[in-house]
């Protein structure tokens, strides 16, 4: 049995770090103006965003994600431990900010009655950890939605039998 | 998701101040100021102004000022709420702009509903029943809305209103509570008057709407899947609402961020009409007699709720159908 880990790269993190100093740093230039109190409550709604963008960054970096036979594993900084065997949904969402859809990034949610583990395209080794969950998903016949089949069909794995697909 | 909010609401921030260059630029594009217009007009009338005064009023209003630093002060002032100064009016552009921004507010977000609560269930039973002589009444009233001048069908349902029920001509609230401030009598004043210029102002987007829409779920119900799971017994109702409708609905939804800047730019001919206390007029006034800080502001409000109303369609989209495009490409 072969056991592989993967984790964030510092390179493919900075661009996220970036945002969120920004993006914080503009809220509380905003904020020191003493806006009126609609606009104070909207920014401030929008320093908690990227203050907590900040911190999932950080936490991000510090993950490490193993991966076998029998289960996907979150090491670090939190233990979350999500066994094929018990895996109950899968939802592979694209995102992207442009408006030809093109240089966007997915987003991998995996469910089970221990926990969630969600997990972003920029993970270095994406591509394998998506085989490994839809040959999960094709041996549990979990019942997943078109937007996931289409996004896992992109990657190039196959999540389900034919009548799955859109 | 938080990924995608993050992204999407810091290009807001450049978007809405590459806008604000924009509108402060256009402002200044015309030549002469304010106080230049207003002393051509004195002279035009054979009066005459002192120029201690004149150069008193150019330095009160920071007309002296080069553009950029005019610039600085307005964005700064934007900031914490002060809008700058109104040179027509003499006061600050917050206080002449009292509720219109709100009624503004208003007028646009039950035109935006209108249009939906319309479009969507006519938008349906065209695409479900087309050919029909319903689809075919349905359409001609739809070309016909496009078709109309808003101002026309505004001057047509003011007369129909005032002539068969009686009703007040023009205006968004009984003339008692126009300068009264907010109770609940004015809301239902404006309640009960928000009908007809929704109606005006809505009627092309609805008849716009009810096409993309229709054609968009005609092509979904004629593709394969749809065929198979008719085939395998699925009833129509739970068909259409699984899966044809959700994906028609994307142009749909992506739609809202481009009707806003249509409904208030719509809207302005349509005030003055109905003689509505909304920002067209004033917007109107405000460039013709470059009172900058007044229409700087009202277009950067405009600016401020159509890039809005963008962002809040994407996020619906994103949300609807997070799905990769072929040939999209996946960034790591």
């Amino acid at each position: 049995m072969t056991t592989a880990q993967y984790r964030y790269a510092a390179r493919t993190l900075l661009g996220d770090a970036l945002r969120s100093a920004f993006g914080a740093g503009a809220c509380v230039l905003l904020l020191s103006q003493s806006p009126p109190p609609v606009v104070a409550g909207i920014t401030g709604a929008f320093l908690v965003l990227f203050a907590w963008f900040g911190v999932r960054t950080a936490i991000r970096r510090l993950m490490i994600i193993e991966i076998d036979d029998r289960a996907i594993r979150c090491c670090a900084p939190y233990q979350t431990t999500i066994a094929w065997d018990d895996l109950t949904g899968v939802k592979l969402r694209y995102y992207s900010t442009r408006r030809d859809r093109r240089a966007g990034w997915m987003e991998l949610l995996l469910t089970s009655s221990s926990g969630k583990l969600r997990l972003e395209s920029t993970l270095t080794g994406f591509d394998r950890i998506a085989q490994a969950v839809a040959a999960a998903v094709r041996h549990r016949q979990i019942v997943a939605d078109d937007g996931t089949i289409t996004n896992f069909l992109a990657l190039g794995c196959d999540p389900g039998p034919d009548g799955q697909r859109p | 998701m938080i990924s995608y909010l993050v992204r999407r609401i810091l290009i807001m921030i450049p978007t809405l101040l590459v806008i604000s260059v924009i509108i402060f630029t256009i402002i200044q594009l015309p030549p002469g100021d304010y106080l230049s217009t207003m002393v051509a007009e004195l002279q035009a009338r054979g009066e005459s102004i002192d120029q201690g005064r004149l150069h008193f009023l150019r330095e009160t209003y920071g007309l002296d000022q080069s553009p950029v630093e005019r610039y600085g002060h307005w964005i700064a002032g934007l900031a914490h709420g002060d809008f700058g100064w109104s040179f027509e009016y003499g006061m600050p552009v917050r206080d002449v702009v009292g509720d219109r921004l709100l009624l503004t507010v208003i007028v646009s977000g039950a035109t935006v509903l209108f249009i939906w609560l319309v479009s969507f269930p006519i938008a349906i039973y065209s695409a479900t029943h087309p050919y029909s002589w319903g689809d075919y009444t349905l359409t001609l009233i739809g070309f016909l809305g496009l078709a109309t001048p808003s101002f026309l069908f505004a001057l047509v349902l003011l007369y129909l209103a005032n002539v068969l029920f009686g009703l007040p001509i023009g205006g968004l609230m009984a003339p008692a509570y126009q300068d009264a401030p907010w109770s609940w009598g004015k809301v239902l004043s404006i309640l009960s008057h928000l009908w007809l210029p929704v109606i005006v102002i809505g009627s092309s987007g609805t008849a716009g709407m009810i096409r993309r829409l229709r054609a968009n779920l005609m092509d979904e119900l004629n593709k394969q899947y749809v065929v198979t799971a008719r085939a395998k017994g699925l009833s129509p109702t739970r068909l259409l609402i699984k899966y044809p409708l959700r994906l028609a609905l994307n142009p749909f939804i992506a739609d809202i961020g481009a009707i806003l800047p249509q409904i208030i730019s719509g809207a302005a001919v349509v005030s003055i009409v109905l003689s509505l206390p909304t920002e067209g007029p004033m917007l109107l006034d405000a460039l013709r007699s470059q009172d900058m800080y007044l229409a700087g502001s009202f277009l950067m409000f405009m600016a401020v709720l159509t890039v809005v109303g963008v962002f809040l369609s994407d996020i619906a989209l994103a949300l609807l159908d997070p799905r990769i495009r072929l040939g999209g490409g996946v960034r790591r």
